[in-house]
């Protein structure tokens, strides 16, 4: 099976509701930070020990919830092939606020900044963080001119802020569970 | 998303040409499909997909498939006989009829053409769409009354030099007559064959057709 296929090499795309745009289109630039926060998230499994077995299996959950989220990003509201995708409601971002508060319960408090690093896991869930927030800036802007009807994109919108969140506590957590000092912002 | 593997049982095969053949299978209660999708075949440590080629009104599900020389599974599948077990699952796959929006333009090459007997056997753009077959000679020309009835214009399009003759027989590539001899207007593209000839037909499309929708199912 070859990957190339050449129907793209003059700058377009399709969407999976058919209709083709071009690569520039603000709808390509959100999917496409979705696809790289979700390579991102990999990389963050693959350096995760045994013992964030846990915390592993919830970032693959994220992971596959981000493919289901790209595909509604590639999919004009309203259009049959919509008929094919998976529904995308709250119960994802419920997840992560339960994840969230599992860990927050066995971390210090926070009461003052902290530098984005530490233990490797801990760094790539930073870098996983801030792109995370692109990907919902981005999403933002691709929605904009979308129906206010459309509650599939205000449920992806709710749901990347709350896995920025999870990023956020995720990393705290790996430093905390691996024994790496988180390094506190002096200003 | 992956479906339970079950036993089916061949109905019956017809062969096509000599290149490709259709097998009949029976089709367990509560199979529910839509046409363009897919079926999984089992043989061994191998996995095949083939698009439906029968209607979801029919009792049975038809597979129509080419032959591979010197392939793995197709020529095991082609020299099955009635009551002979087959593994599969399913059905899987988006490639679906959408809506009649845009009037549809169903292109395919060989036995690409399976996704679309299903569409159009199910009523999928009855009376509007345009079929067009990409095929090499008059020996490849499949289920021609069946588009000619159902279909809204069905052309075959032949890239021999034995084309008979006939109203419905295009004398050139599928591409050369998107190009060509569509009319400019908005459409619903479905493409189904070999990946080159997708790609031929998406350029094409892109220059000239630039609000249209795409759906695609390659062959491999």
């Amino acid at each position: 099976m070859k990957v190339y296929t050449g129907s793209g090499d003059k700058g377009k795309t399709s969407l999976f509701s058919g209709e083709r745009i071009t690569k520039s289109d603000r709808r390509i630039a959100a999917y496409g930070d979705v696809d790289e926060l979700n390579s991102i998230l990999g990389m963050l499994t693959s350096v995760m020990p045994e013992s964030l077995a846990e915390r592993r299996a919830e970032v693959l959950t994220a992971q596959s919830d981000l493919l289901h989220v790209g595909a509604w990003l590639a999919t004009t509201p309203g259009a049959a092939a919509a008929d094919s995708l998976k529904p995308f409601d709250e119960n994802h971002a419920a997840a992560l606020e339960g994840a969230i508060d599992a860990m927050d319960a066995a971390l210090p408090p926070l009461t003052q900044f902290v530098l984005p690093g530490g233990h490797m896991t801990a760094a790539w869930a930073h870098v996983a963080r801030t792109v995370c927030r692109r990907a919902e800036r981005h999403v933002v802007a691709a929605v904009a001119d979308q129906p206010a009807a459309d509650t599939t994109a205000k449920t992806i919108l709710v749901y990347l802020n709350r896995l920025s969140d999870y990023l956020f506590v995720l990393a705290r957590f790996c430093n905390h569970a691996l024994g790496v000092a988180e390094a506190r912002w002096n200003p | 998303m992956r479906f339970p593997i079950s036993t089916t049982r061949v109905l019956a095969s017809r062969r096509l040409n000599d290149n490709a053949f259709e097998l009949y299978l029976e089709r367990a209660p509560g199979f529910h499909f839509s046409p363009g999708q897919r079926l999984r075949v089992h043989w061994g440590a191998h996995e095949r997909e083939y698009s439906i080629a029968s209607s979801p009104a029919d009792e049975h599900l038809m597979l129509c498939v080419r032959r591979v020389s010197g392939g793995t599974v197709s020529p095991l599948m082609a020299a099955l006989s009635p009551g002979e077990p087959v593994q599969v699952s399913g059905p899987y796959g988006h490639f679906r009829y959408q809506s009649r929006e845009h009037r549809a333009v169903f292109v395919a090459t060989g036995t690409g053409i399976a996704p679309f007997r299903a569409m159009i056997a199910d009523g999928c753009g009855a009376g509007e769409s345009l079929v067009l077959h990409g095929i090499r000679s008059a020996k490849d020309l499949f289920y021609r009354e069946l588009f000619l009835t159902g279909a809204g214009c069905y052309r075959a399009c032949l890239s021999g030099a034995d084309a008979p003759g006939g109203a419905d027989i295009f004398q050139g590539r599928v591409t050369d007559y998107v190009a060509h001899h569509l009319a400019p207007g908005r459409y619903d593209f479905y493409l189904c064959g070999r990946q080159d000839m997708i790609r031929d037909v998406i350029l094409i499309v892109d220059d000239q057709f630039s609000a249209a929708r795409i759906f695609t199912e390659a062959f491999y």
